[in-house]
């Protein structure tokens, strides 16, 4: 029997390999995901360890909040420390360190970075064998008009010691001298931030006027142990601080990173799995056609004497053949294509360490069990089919194939699927059961529908083929009925273009309703004419910006607004904290209880939709954790609006966790009677000092949320794309197999007249009705699935359900243009029918 | 497609009431030591409006003949001659339309779409060429082959005799220059097989139709004007106005 599925492989080399496919194109996903996150993991705890060297104990202030937006939320250490820490037994040097935020401007006058990975700014070490920096060209800075950047920078933007550049340092623009051009060990950036280093009594100035440093880095004397210099000196400073040795430093920043690289591994994997789930749809279409083809050889087998077992084997090791040639080749592709990413990483300016790709045995092992697993699976039920093809059918005249056994029973088993998948959907996305529910739920309500889909296939054929009839004739008829003649063949190779296509509906109204809703909120509570933003990572607009514009004889009231990030209990949250002074001139907040005015460091205002969720009311006080500690916070009032958050603070709120808090956004509210033309030209002045800042007006907001909507879309849809690939591949396969089983079919028309253009728009047509099949069925999924999410997601600011009709409609066209691309092989191979053989085939 | 075109190209050009014939025709399958002739210089010429039958034992040629006359296949030398349309000179595409449009075809087995009702099967070529069978035409075949009652029907749902006599009717519904029967009741039973000879029959005798039947039953051969005996690729002899047992002595000599 093994000789029998050898033969059969060899013999339809091309089917295994399309069948392989659907299975190399996920595994590839997968193997390709691992082996980049891996690779970048090992980068990064590299670029780790270089900037910890020499450093064998660090000092740090410690917080219990960790911040969800990558703010420093640790408190400072103070002065007073840096000399005990000196003073303890065994430390040879001590450097306190500085950290800031400071953006260059290139010579083209705009600012360097900031969109990406973070624009850091230190104060040049004293001892240099303690500092992780070394110095490539000229000097360590000293004196407030000299800095040093680093290599990579001023390799990519030509800057050169004796030049004078500028840049922002919580402040205007402002001139240096670059006196000097330093790495990091081996390295001339750090994983793509750009570097600045002042002096530290002018890093202190910038970056911490109340004093105070970020770290205090020590250096262990000669034979002293690191570890044990730790222990000394954390007995020696107390509780509230972190003493680490190096190698834990480089850990700890590593594990960040980590934490980060982790989601983008899981993302990756999410859609690594939409491809094989769709690739299993494939499979196991693929393997229901290839036993219904093979239903005469098989009897014949049965008939010579081979076990149904033996049937059943010969099926299931074509099946694992298949897989594992997919699984390999699969593993190959994506090793190729995480290497091509990692080029693609370099090109975007992240100087990485020069380590080989990390192929660990464990994504080699996931590519075999996932890709053989998936296959095997898949094509189970196809090959038990096999069991129930009778000896004699090898003797029968007409043959008919094993049909599933039980439709109605197959039928009822679809309808629960349904209701389980749509109930653990319904439950996950409305009752907080949270997102293993929803993700648990949406494959078993796909696997469902698609069972019951032949139900529907026939009236859908109908309509989908109407216009098709009429446009072409009697090839657009025979089109049509091929695609109804095996109705789920047709539904079973549709449902696999309607999952990849349903996902990215579902993404597409999913952007559109949230475009709309923050238009919409953007109307109803920004009173503000203007919003002044940095777009920065971690950078927001310096104080002196705040009260420039403040001063504007133009300007009415200013709203500098922060992000609060604290933690109620175990969860962590997000909030707004403004200038309670000028918040109700510039966002429309309806204050239902309590009074705005009375918000102060130990106050919070709630929405009031959590407060009653909450059970609380003005005068109950709760706990909150921030940066710099609990706090029993008091409500102070009650409010609603349509605005995505539901915590506000004061100002003074966030300032007393973060000094150092700079606001992300400025609300602009114009004096009574100033044109927009004035206040454009009035705001651009100031802002001409801060060239990283940028006030938008309303419509610019609105556009700057659609253009970043487009571009999530823009990515979602690509990652998805792979599984639409592999579902066209899909229609390749079952179109290429259909024409192989109406060879003779195609004969006879060929020999009573059927051209071969008009064969090739015959087998085109009938794959466009597929194809739009299956972006009907995606459309209903999409839109199920849509109005679910923005129904669940009503209390958070997505209110609104909007059809982008247009974008909907291409996708439908786009399916029909990939239908008949998809045909174009099938159809060639049916043109290429040999006549004769054709009609003369037994 | 102009026969007129090819005509004038032709310079040996069909004699009147001659509808197809063979010249010097051979074909080769293979190559080398393996090559077979199965046609080894045929001259053979189909009168129009008769019924002719090609006879030969098996391997003598007949389908091949068939094939190569009704540009299904082409021969290795030698013409074949629709008409005024010399076959030879013709591309795939030309030979396509002209089986549309001036043959019709009956096969033994196999002969109808299955996704289509009889009626649909019946007017398929014409539909291929974008056109409609005339009305009138259409219900005069499919009343001489007695489908009446099984027009909306899918071939699954006819019997084998059914089956073929759609594919006469559909044969006949482009009113072809020439009809190719291959063995057109070798899966039929003799009751039904006596059917369809008789459509046949009665085509040639009530629509002048031509029809050249290729088959190795001297009952069936027996309907014909003229049988043709084929052996080895050459023609061997020839019968007019057969009966089963003229065949069938004929048959017995050329065995010998």
């Amino acid at each position: 029997m093994g000789h029998a599925t050898w033969k059969s492989l060899l013999a339809h080399k091309l089917r295994l390999a399309l069948t392989a496919l659907a299975v190399v194109l996920g595994v590839a996903f997968l193997a390709g995901t691992l082996v980049l996150t891996d690779t970048m993991r090992e980068s990064f705890d590299s670029v780790f360890s270089e900037t910890s060297e020499g450093i064998d104990v660090a000092v740090r202030g410690t917080t219990e909040l960790t911040s969800q937006t990558g703010q420093d939320t640790r408190p400072p250490v103070p002065e007073a420390l840096v000399d005990r820490v000196a003073a303890v037994d065994g430390v040879a040097a001590v450097e306190p360190v500085i950290s800031g935020i400071a953006q260059l401007i290139g010579p083209d006058g705009q600012p360097i970075g900031g969109g990406g990975p973070p624009t850091l700014a230190f104060n040049a070490p004293v001892d240099e064998e303690l500092s992780n920096t070394e110095l490539r060209a000229g000097r360590y800075p000293a004196g407030p008009d000299e800095v040093a950047v680093d290599a990579y920078t001023a390799e990519a933007h030509g800057f050169a010691v004796g030049d004078e550049i500028q840049l922002v340092a919580n402040g205007p623009v402002s001139a240096h001298t670059l006196v000097g051009i330093v790495g990091f060990g081996e390295l001339d950036n750090l994983g793509g931030a750009t570097v600045v280093l002042f002096d530290t009594a002018t890093a202190a100035e910038l970056f911490a006027p109340d004093g105070g440093y970020a770290e205090v880095d020590v250096r262990a004397a000669d034979g002293v142990d690191p570890e044990e210099l730790r222990d000394r000196i954390a007995a020696q400073v107390g509780g509230g601080y972190e003493v680490l040795t190096g190698e834990e430093l480089a850990a700890s920043a590593a594990a960040d990173v980590q934490q980060a690289l982790g989601f983008l591994n899981t993302g990756l994997l999410v859609f690594a799995g939409i491809s094989l789930f769709v690739g299993a749809f494939i499979i196991s279409n693929t393997f229901s056609i290839i036993v219904a083809q093979r239903t005469r050889e098989l009897a014949l087998l049965r008939a010579v004497g081979a076990s149904r077992g033996q049937v059943l084997r010969s099926v299931l090791a074509e099946a694992l053949a298949t897989g594992l040639f997919g699984a390999l080749a699969g593993f190959a592709l994506g090793v190729g294509v995480a290497a091509g990413l990692r080029a693609l990483v370099a090109q975007f300016g992240v100087d990485l360490p020069d380590t080989a790709l990390v192929v660990q045995g464990r994504t080699l092992v996931a590519a075999l069990v996932v890709g053989v697993g998936v296959t095997a699976v898949a094509a189970l039920a196809p090959a038990l089919r096999s069991l129930r093809v009778p000896p004699v059918a090898a003797l029968q005249a007409v043959v008919a194939p094993p049909l599933p056994r039980f439709g109605r029973a197959r039928d009822a088993f679809g309808v629960l699927l349904v209701v389980a998948g749509a109930a653990a959907l319904v439950v996950g996305l409305f009752a907080d059961a949270g997102i293993v529910a929803v993700a648990a739920g949406a494959p078993v309500l796909m696997i469902g529908l698609a069972m019951l889909s032949p139900l529907v296939t026939r009236p859908l054929v109908r309509v989908i083929g109407w216009p098709v009839r009429r446009a072409f004739g009697i090839r657009g008829e025979l089109a049509t009925e091929n695609a109804l003649r095996n109705p789920r063949r047709t539904a079973a190779t549709a449902s696999a273009l309607m999952i990849g296509l349903g996902l990215v509906v579902f993404v597409m109204i999913f952007g559109a309703s949230l475009t709309r809703s923050a238009e919409a909120m953007i109307d109803e509570v920004y009173l503000a004419e203007y919003t002044v933003t940095t777009g920065g990572f971690g950078t927001g607009l310096p104080a002196q910006a705040v009260a420039d514009l403040d001063a504007l004889e133009e300007v009415a009231a200013v709203t500098p607004t922060y992000l609060a990030e604290f933690r109620d209990g175990a969860t962590a949250g997000t909030g707004l904290a403004v200038d309670i002074s000028t918040v109700e001139q510039t966002l429309a907040l309806d204050v239902i209880a309590g009074d705005l005015d009375d918000l102060d460091r130990d106050s919070v205002a709630l929405k009031e939709s959590l407060a009653a969720e909450k059970g609380l009311q003005v005068g109950d006080t709760l706990p909150l954790l921030f940066a710099d500690g609990e706090r029993e916070m008091t409500v102070a009032a009650i409010w609603d609006s349509p605005i995505d958050v539901s915590w506000l603070f004061s100002e003074e709120a966030v300032l007393a966790a973060l000094p150092s808090a700079q606001p992300m956004r400025v609300n602009v509210k114009l004096a009574d009677g100033v044109s927009p033309a004035q206040a454009d030209a009035a705001i651009e002045e100031v802002l001409a000092g801060y060239p990283a800042a940028s006030a938008l007006d309303t419509t610019e907001q609105k556009e700057q949320i659609e253009q970043q909507v487009t571009q999530l879309l823009g990515l979602l849809s690509a990652l998805l794309g792979l599984s639409i690939v592999i579902a066209l591949f899909g229609i390749v396969n079952t179109l290429g197999l259909s024409v192989l089983e109406r060879m003779r079919e195609l004969g006879l028309l060929r020999a009573v007249g059927m051209t071969r253009a008009q064969m090739r728009a015959m087998v085109r047509w009938e794959s466009v009705v597929i194809a739009i099949l299956g972006a009907v069925f995606g459309l209903g999924i999409g839109l199920l699935f849509g109005w679910l999410l923005t129904r669940a997601l009503d209390d958070q600011g997505l209110g609104s359900f909007a059809l982008p009709s247009a974008q909907l409609l291409g996708a439908v066209v786009a399916s029909a243009v990939a239908g008949i691309v998809a045909a174009i092989a099938p159809a060639r191979r049916a043109a290429r029918v040999d006549l004769l053989r054709a009609l003369e085939m037994e | 497609m102009t026969t007129s075109a090819t005509a004038s190209s032709t310079p040996a050009a069909t004699q009147p009431g001659i509808a197809a014939q063979a010249i010097d025709l051979v074909k080769v399958y293979g190559s080398g030591d393996t090559a077979v002739r199965a046609l080894d210089g045929i001259d053979v010429a189909f009168a129009s409006g008769e019924l002719t039958a090609v006879m030969g034992p098996s391997g003598s040629g007949k389908s091949t003949l068939l094939h190569c006359m009704a540009a299904l296949d082409a021969p290795t030398s030698g013409r074949v001659l629709l008409g005024d349309t010399d076959l030879t000179a013709l591309s795939d595409k030309q030979l396509t339309t002209l089986r549309r449009d001036r043959i019709g075809f009956v096969f033994q087995a196999f002969n109808l779409l299955p996704t289509l009702t009889a009626a649909e099967n019946i007017q398929l070529p014409r539909r291929l060429a974008g056109q409609r069978v005339d009305p009138d035409w259409f219900d005069t075949v499919v009343d001489a082959v007695g489908l009446r009652d099984r027009l909306h029907h899918r071939p699954g749902e006819l019997s084998g005799g059914q089956q073929q006599r759609v594919a006469v009717a559909r044969a006949l519904a482009t009113r072809p220059e020439i009809v190719f029967a291959d063995e057109p009741t070798g899966n039929l039973d003799s009751r039904s097989g006596a059917e369809v000879l008789g459509f046949l029959r009665h085509s040639v005798d009530a629509f002048g139709q031509t029809v050249v039947m290729v088959t190795h039953d001297p009952r069936a051969a027996a309907y014909a004007d003229r049988v043709v005996f084929l052996a080895d690729g050459r023609v061997v002899d020839e019968l007019r106005d057969p009966t089963d047992e003229s065949v069938l002595d004929r048959m017995k000599a050329l065995g010998e």
